[in-house]
């Protein structure tokens, strides 16, 4: 895909919207009582002007933003986002080390580890890490919902 | 002579086993994580602040692991600037310049050894500056009021603007959403509830370790996926004749020490980092060699000392004001200035009073951290070069296991996870486009302190604006914001002369 100017502009026009909203949202904050001149809601106000003028000039004025070169680029960074999407979803549910296993699995195949060696290093990772960060840094990680029924 | 006493209140504390062990741990993990290409300062502390908050650390033991990373990041970058001709951490691109021409002659085991004397020299003649200056720069800033605090953050967010990113424009809106992200939660003035979308897990506002998280260690892993090209690289660093780089640094005294208060000053100014300080120090030095700088940009070792010297020095000075002002000169001092507030230690002109342990041990632990760093990193240069043969299918992943067992250890929420990953995939379009996400994070930390300092100035004066531009410093930092803001448009019209 060539450079082109269309993401700063369309970029520029979510900037308006968010200042719209926000704005918007300022200024339906009410105050029981105020003691100072200038209360909640001015700094927000003069956040969204700014935010407002700077996104208009950015329609204006953009940038030339190339975003993937290839189709692979665009299937990673899609695949990644995915994979973490379904890691936050599991975390808890699955509880760590299954999770993780599974994550690392996924991410290592998608940098092209091959798939045996992924595996292992996803049961290796998962299994150092829970007793690495649980039991000797004592954090708090999620053992796993299904476990406990 | 309050100098020697804190510091050696500050040695008390810096000494002690546990700090000892963290500062060396802090150093190794840093150079590690300055080495590792696309893994930075920034990634490095802020994957490491929730494990050292969730393990209920001190405040001076937390921080002096943190500033360990920070600064020990600034040795790591050059490793792979000069192996690889890829810059580890934004600081290291000048170092890439002379480092890698260097490597590519044979004189890959010279170029480190030096460097890494010359990080070593410029970190700690800086220190001996932060040591003097900033207790002097406190001192001063005691007398600040709100409305002085309101122009010297405009001023910090003006250097912001017009040195950092790619374009004035972009930084101004990253700053602006960072301000806006921080208007987010209970107003603390009024307890009225501000932009939380009735969403219970807002209503303290954006958890600071979820955004740093989610902007900079999330966004990277994106990023790394889509660079990714199944390319094998491998890398060889040789041994050097210790003694030899000794007696050859000091040859280079002069250049090193215009390099230090270079990067020392460089890195004072609100908003500008170790990247800039070396882009600048290396511009100094090749124009103080005219007529005999035909070697620059070939392997000339001066243009290799001065901006590793540089670098190390910003480093140490961009904590200055961090300290002393409580406005960070940098991304990762922001980061680390919220791992204090974190902490509950606010950073300002009382800290070195009310919080000794805390300013002095971390400058303590400072000079002992650039003497590890040297030690770590002449004989075991070897084992960082290995290490950047790592694959990233194997960093990847742990990097991203990391992200998330800090973040869900902060409360145990789904939650925060998913806000982590919202503002991780929000994060890599912002740099998609071109954005810096410095200026977002340096919002996030200064907006409560700056709303709040305009809202005390404006009480003050029952309303009336003109507070903001009556005493003698904040005038000064008006005038010096016009100025730098202002310097490109000047530079511009004086280049069109010219021609």
């Amino acid at each position: 895909m060539s450079a082109t100017t269309l993401w700063d502009r369309a970029f520029g026009a979510v900037l308006l919207g968010v200042a719209g909203l926000y704005a918007v949202d300022a200024w339906n904050i009410h105050v029981p009582f105020q003691y100072e001149p200038l209360g909640p809601t001015a700094f927000p106000l003069l956040l969204a002007a700014v935010l407002a003028t700077t996104g208009v000039l950015l329609v204006a004025r953009p940038d030339r933003v190339t975003w993937f070169t290839d189709r692979g680029q665009a299937f990673r960074v899609g695949a990644g986002a995915i994979v973490m999407g379904i890691y936050a979803a599991l975390f808890v549910p699955l509880g760590f080390m299954i999770s993780t296993a599974l994550m690392t699995f996924a991410m290592a195949r998608l940098f092209g580890l091959p798939a045996v060696k992924a595996a292992i290093y996803g049961v290796v990772l998962a299994i150092v890490g829970y007793f690495g960060i649980a039991e000797a840094l004592g954090l708090n990680v999620p053992f796993g919902d299904i476990f406990r029924s | 002579m309050d100098i020697l006493a804190g510091l050696a209140e500050g040695f008390a504390v810096a000494l002690t086993p546990l700090n000892l062990g963290l500062l060396i741990v802090g150093c190794f993990f840093g150079t590690l994580v300055g080495a590792l290409p696309g893994i930075g300062p920034i990634n490095g502390v802020a994957i490491l602040l929730p494990l050292a908050y969730s393990l209920g650390l001190p405040a001076e033991s937390a921080l002096i692991l943190l500033a360990g990373v920070y600064y020990g990041a600034e040795y790591g970058g050059r490793i792979s600037s000069i192996l690889l001709n890829v810059p580890g951490d934004a600081s290291a691109v000048m170092t890439t310049l002379d480092g890698h021409p260097m490597a590519k002659n044979g004189e890959a085991g010279r170029a480190l050894a030096l460097s890494a004397l010359a990080s070593f020299v410029g970190g700690t003649a800086a220190l001996v500056m932060m040591t003097v200056f900033a207790p002097f720069l406190g001192r001063v800033a005691v007398g600040f009021g709100p409305g002085d605090y309101v122009a010297l953050m405009v001023f910090a967010f003006s250097c912001l603007a017009t040195l950092v990113g790619s374009r004035p424009l972009k930084t101004i809106i990253g700053v602006v959403i960072g301000l806006m992200l921080a208007t987010i939660g209970i107003d603390s003035a009024t307890g009225v509830m501000r932009f939380t979308m009735g969403i219970p897990n807002l209503f303290d506002g954006m958890e600071f370790l979820i955004v740093v998280i989610g902007l900079f260690a999330i966004s990277e892993a994106l990023l790394l996926l889509e660079s990714w090209t199944p390319v094998a690289s491998t890398i060889r660093a040789q041994r050097d004749n210790i003694g030899e780089r000794v007696r050859e640094i000091v040859g280079y005294r002069w250049t090193m020490a215009r390099s230090a208060v270079i990067g020392f000053f460089v890195g004072v100014l609100p908003g500008t980092g170790a990247s800039i300080a070396s882009a600048v120090a290396y511009g100094v030095e090749k124009r103080m060699a005219q007529g005999d700088d035909a070697m620059f940009g070939k392997g000339d070792p001066r243009g290799l000392v001065a901006p590793e010297t540089a670098n190390n020095a910003a480093a140490a000075g961009a904590m200055v004001p961090m300290l002393t002002l409580g406005i960070p000169g940098s991304g990762t001092t922001a980061i680390l200035l919220g791992a204090l507030l974190l902490f509950n230690v606010t950073p300002g002109p009382l800290m070195f009073e009310q919080r000794p342990e805390v300013a002095w041990g971390l400058i303590a632990s400072m000079y002992m951290g650039n003497i590890a760093l040297l030690v770590l990193n002449l004989p075991m240069v070897g084992i960082f070069a290995r290490l950047l043969s790592i694959d990233t299918a194997y960093l990847v992943p742990l990097v991203v296991m990391l992200t998330f067992v800090g973040v869900f250890s902060l409360y145990g929420a789904t939650f925060d996870l998913v806000l982590m990953l919202i503002l991780g995939f929000s994060g890599y379009v912002l740099r998609k486009l071109g954005f810096s996400l410095a200026p977002v994070i340096l919002g996030l930390v200064l907006g409560a302190l700056l709303e709040s300092n305009l809202r005390r100035a404006l009480s003050i004066s029952a309303g009336d604006w003109s507070i903001l531009f009556e005493t003698p410093a904040a005038i000064v930092f008006w005038l010096l914001a016009i100025l730098v803001a202002t310097s490109p448009l000047v530079m511009r019209v004086r280049r069109r002369k010219a021609t």
